[in-house]
């Protein structure tokens, strides 16, 4: 704060150096004024120039090559795409991702929406529902890992005990089945997240006039659910379903932690698919082709959403 | 709290609140309690497991019928045998560096940038935001192998340097975005009265700017550090020295051991490292229904 770099005054705004009034604005948008904003964006500047533009290129590059970091990268033009596509690892990762982003994307949406409703509604001990039930989000991913190996585990776990209690005595073996063990994992992420506090931020937000406004044109609360809520919403659902979409896109962290992708890649997801090639077999071509398949797939959704969201998308003010 | 005592004072205007409306406002919410409480136990149900079976030996654990809610005895033996297994102090260590490292440099150059998008007129200000926006959406993916490369040329694989860098250069534009949300829904007059005395966009920045944006950046504080506590990839990428994993990669050696998976002590680290995120998340809960707001997303 005593800085002197923060308490100098800025040449040309201060009332001693110039006292007319005109003149002091014509000095205050003066070059170094005008040149202020790109220096406090230098920072980002720079970084959106070295990490972000440059890593983009040289893997757009190196996707048409064969690099394994130790030699110099030669250049096979389309090949790595083509024998991606044709590899039957990467249909099963990319069809396993496409059935999570399918699935827990909009469960997670609609359950993260109705858990931000209900913990919106008035009532007695609010702020303790609301800290407990951010609770289970705190769980760090490898601890949570842990836990949920144990739930699931065929001979010890809750959930079979507890198939057992409602009359299904033979147990699953869930983790250890090729086709169930993605199911898992989609179960799992049908949560509200930090989804269901974007919601809730918005919830607050809501301007009380229009409720008030509802009641008195006689509104039931469904309808107002519709007509009100909902549509005030959907800045924060445009905008949870753009994170999550991106962050399910690139999920792999607790199924690598729990399965390592297996058993026969039955959990292997797109992420691990990625960081393997990359960091494993030190195929970094490969590697690149891959993120930019996922880059391109993901754009278009995004650029699909953006599209249509003008039409759904509510904007106060516009601005 | 004061939400709930204005919505109390919305429903029951000074004067009307008898004993019989209240019962009937507990009736009426009945169904919302029903709800929250059936929520709450499925979203709770994984983690009370979590805390109930680091107490119980491995022979109560065998027992899976009937089910053992509450442990009988409580034993503290797995989490002694989960503290000897490895050196966690140092693994913590390593997460509140990494986080430490991460967060400063990240915010002051993200605040920079973000009060230079909301609050400062420039050509083609438009424009970086939507590529920062752009940055936002894409897959973190694309860049990861090229950075690793760049960074293993200048040999900082092994050092905190991968972490300090790119945060020095606001290289997280969600938290841009985010900030610059927050920024511009602070009114003007507030910052042209400190210009017309003199301040220069500095002097506004640290004395109006970033006390009135508290609630967000302890948001922005929460999720940094949950970050550093929970993510896979960097760690595994730059930190996999032994002397530099973070809890993290600990609990994932932990967990990889298996074959005669030690059930106990894993719980027992679980719930020791989820304890220092849970008293965090409690800290920031408060500030994110304030600090978050997408007002005018659109440009």
């Amino acid at each position: 704060m005593t800085s002197p770099l923060l308490s100098a005054p800025q040449p040309g705004l201060g009332p001693a150096a110039d006292p007319g009034l005109p003149n002091r604005w014509a000095r205050g948008r003066s070059f170094r004024r005008r040149m202020l904003p790109f220096l406090f964006l230098l920072p980002w500047f720079v970084g959106v120039l070295t990490f972000q533009a440059y890593p983009i290129l040289d893997s757009f590059y190196h996707s048409f090559t064969i690099y394994d970091v130790f030699q110099p990268a030669k250049w096979i033009g389309f090949r790595n795409y083509v024998n991606l596509a044709e590899h039957d690892y990467t249909r099963k990762a990319l069809m396993n991702t496409l059935l999570y982003v399918v699935v827990s994307v909009p469960g997670g949406l609609v359950v993260g929406l109705l858990q931000a409703l209900l913990l919106n509604v008035k009532v007695r001990g609010l702020q303790v529902f609301r800290t407990l039930a951010l609770v289970p989000g705190t769980v760090p991913v490898a601890g949570a890992a842990a836990v949920f190996l144990f739930i699931w585990s065929p001979s010890l776990g809750l959930i079979n005990t507890v198939l057992k209690m409602l009359g299904f005595p033979k147990g699953q073996a869930w983790l250890t089945d090729p086709v169930m063990v993605k199911w898992v994992f989609i179960f799992m992420a049908i949560q509200g997240g930090i989804g269901m506090l974007i919601f809730l931020a918005g919830l607050q937000n809501v301007p009380q006039e229009l409720y008030d406004a509802a009641k008195i044109d006689g509104a039931k609360s469904i309808q107002t659910l519709f007509k009100v809520t909902l549509p005030m919403l959907t800045p924060y659902t445009l905008f949870n379903l753009l994170t999550s979409l991106i962050g399910a896109f690139q999920m792999f962290s607790v199924p690598m932690l729990m399965t390592g992708g297996g058993p026969a890649g039955g959990s292997m997801f797109y992420g691990q698919l990625i960081y393997e090639n990359a960091f494993r077999y030190f195929r970094m071509g490969h590697a690149a082709a891959l993120s930019w398949i996922l880059f391109v797939i993901s754009m278009i959704i995004v650029v699909l959403l953006f599209r249509t969201s003008a039409s759904w998308v509510y904007y106060e003010g516009g601005n | 709290m004061a939400g709930i005592r204005t919505a109390r004072r919305y429903i029951f205007p000074a004067g009307r609140f008898t004993l019989g409306m209240r019962a009937s406002r507990i009736i009426q919410h009945a169904n919302a309690y029903l709800l929250i409480a059936a929520f709450l136990f499925l979203a709770l149900l994984p983690v009370f497991w979590m805390f109930s079976n680091a107490f119980k030996t491995l022979e109560q654990m065998r027992i899976t019928f009937p089910i053992q809610w509450i442990p009988n005895p409580v034993t503290l033996e797995n989490f002694a045998d989960g503290w000897r297994a490895r050196d966690w102090l140092l693994h913590l260590r390593n997460t509140l560096m990494l986080a430490v490292f991460v967060l400063v440099p990240t915010m002051a150059s993200c605040v920079l940038a973000a009060y230079a998008f909301a609050r400062m007129r420039f050509p083609g200000s438009e424009l970086l935001m939507m590529l920062n926006i752009s940055l936002m959406l894409m897959p973190d993916f694309v860049t990861m192998v090229p950075r690793f490369v760049m960074m293993a040329r200048m040999g900082w694989v092994g050092t905190w340097l991968p972490a300090i860098i790119p945060s020095m250069l606001a290289l997280n534009p969600a938290m841009v975005f985010v900030l610059r949300q927050f920024f511009r829904a602070i009114p003007n007059e507030l910052s042209e009265a400190a210009r017309l005395d003199g301040c220069n966009d500095l002097v506004i920045l640290w004395r109006i700017i970033i006390p009135l944006s508290k609630p967000i950046l302890a948001l922005q504080i929460v999720i940094v550090t949950a970050w550093a506590w929970n993510d896979l990839l960097f760690p595994l990428l730059y930190l996999k020295d032994k002397s530099m994993q973070t809890l993290t990669l600990a609990m994932m050696g932990f967990i990889g051991s298996r074959g005669d998976t030690q059930w106990g002590p894993m719980m027992a680290m679980s719930v020791l490292v989820s304890l220092p995120m849970m008293a965090l998340s409690y800290y920031g809960q408060r500030y994110f229904t304030e600090g978050f707001t997408l007002t005018g997303i659109k440009g």
